[in-house]
């Protein structure tokens, strides 16, 4: 399984939405299993499945599908 | 604010959530606050554990004591606070508590029967800073419902109350209680389904023999009980219980009973255990949250993980120590309660 994939592996997983809506145009609140409570599964998914553990500012700042690729490269993860 | 915005909040539930996988549980890690500031209510449900008065109440906790419990609780890390009454729509300061605790500090919920919470009243209360309010509902049948708390229209009322919770964007959440009597009638699964088509969450709140139902064991779940409620929780969305972590956590699947973890506060500045071990730690007024914390911890009751809720699945514990002649604005010392028994001494 490629990072890109296990990346939206983690969305489908974590939100419980079809992974054909895991895309670019994915942001928080932009659908409604991307919630407050969901962000916070999808941040435990996220750290499972890559093994990291994110620092507050990236939780907070992890707002859509595109700044997230952007915040895992900080923890050596290329997705 | 947002949760997911909420840095300081964000970062006490994570701390949280790594002792439970670090861990294997909530051990000895402070959780959050239950608070009964005023016990008044306004409605007369057969099975209030806390004997609420339907008239006014009036405790002795001031907004100077919850100004100095609210600093006690951040610095312990706690991330919570968790407002019951009684009926918190009735309690006047209720507002200014809100405030003392600070929705920049702590994730701030209420639990109500609803009746009151318009939607003025909901959109107050969001801009206050309350994130989460729970609505008691025993049945998705209105008489049933009516006829447990003991008010004409008070089905009709929770619903519109989660309702304006939930349009006043806070998040609103059904509690229902659940106990062997009921768990296997259909209606958790009803009330599930019903949570489901509204998007709100649903808190599994245990009967317990305590309050109004005090000496009814019968109504205590068994492990057979239990093990069927985890069979429900993987097929529901945001189905919760209080042993469960409150974060999806993959290590841990049962975080376990957080008596102590998120002690209860009564009108008098009482802490006990939680709302229904009627023990008294000690009082906010005259000792720090962090030594009466670390008090209730020195009992290995509470220090050590015990997978289950003791007050709604342990019989031989409630047997043995919740007998006596003890109540919410009346509990026993704890050293009374437990020493004396001659088991699970500190001393």
């Amino acid at each position: 399984m490629t990072n890109l994939e296990k990346y939206i592996a983690a969305f489908v997983e974590a939100l419980g939405v079809d992974a054909d809506v895991v895309n670019s145009t994915l942001s928080y609140q932009s659908v409604a299993e991307w919630d407050s409570v969901g962000h916070m599964s999808l941040i435990a998914e996220l750290e499972n499945t890559f093994d990291i553990e994110m620092e507050t500012d990236d939780v907070v700042d992890f707002s859509s599908f595109d700044t997230g690729i952007g915040i895992l490269k900080k923890y050596g993860i290329d997705v | 604010m947002e949760l997911k915005d909420n840095k300081r909040v964000l970062e006490k539930m994570r701390a949280f959530d790594r002792y439970i996988s670090e861990h294997g549980g909530v051990g000895t890690a402070p959780r959050g606050l239950l608070l009964n500031y005023s016990n008044a209510c306004n409605f007369k449900c057969q099975q209030c554990f806390t004997e609420s008065p339907g008239k006014p109440f009036c405790g002795t906790l001031s907004l100077d004591d919850i100004r100095k419990l609210a600093d006690e609780a951040d610095e312990l890390g706690m991330y919570e606070i968790l407002i019951e009454g009684g009926e918190p729509l009735v309690c006047k300061e209720l507002y200014d508590i809100i405030n003392i605790f600070g929705s920049d500090r702590f994730y701030i919920e209420m639990t109500s029967n609803g009746y009151l919470l318009t939607r003025q009243i909901a959109e107050k209360l969001k801009q206050a800073g309350m994130s989460r309010v729970s609505i008691s509902l025993d049945s998705t049948k209105p008489e049933i419902h009516d006829g447990y708390r003991g008010v004409k229209g008070a089905y009709d009322h929770a619903l519109k109350a989660l309702k304006n919770a939930k349009d006043a964007g806070m998040q609103a959440s059904v509690n229902f209680l659940v106990g062997h009597y009921n768990i296997h009638s259909g209606e958790v699964e009803e009330i599930a389904e019903f949570c489901q088509e509204h998007d709100y969450h649903f808190s599994l709140v245990l009967a317990v023999p305590t309050g109004n139902w005090k000496g009814k064991f019968d109504v205590m779940l068994t492990s057979e009980d239990a093990a069927y409620l985890e069979s429900l929780r993987g097929k529901y969305k945001h189905f919760w219980r209080d042993i469960w972590p409150p974060l999806p956590n993959k290590k841990v699947q049962i975080s376990g009973c957080i008596a102590v973890n998120r002690p209860y506060i009564n009108p008098y500045g009482d802490v006990l255990p939680c709302s229904y071990l009627h023990m008294k730690l000690g009082n906010i007024k005259e000792q720090p949250l962090k030594e009466i914390m670390e008090y209730g911890f020195s009992y290995p009751y509470f220090s050590e993980q015990h997978y289950c809720c003791y007050a709604g699945e342990d019989v031989r514990f409630m047997k043995q120590y919740c007998m006596h002649d003890m109540s919410i604005l009346e509990p026993i010392d704890i050293k009374e309660v437990l020493n004396n028994r001659g088991e699970n001494n500190n001393d």
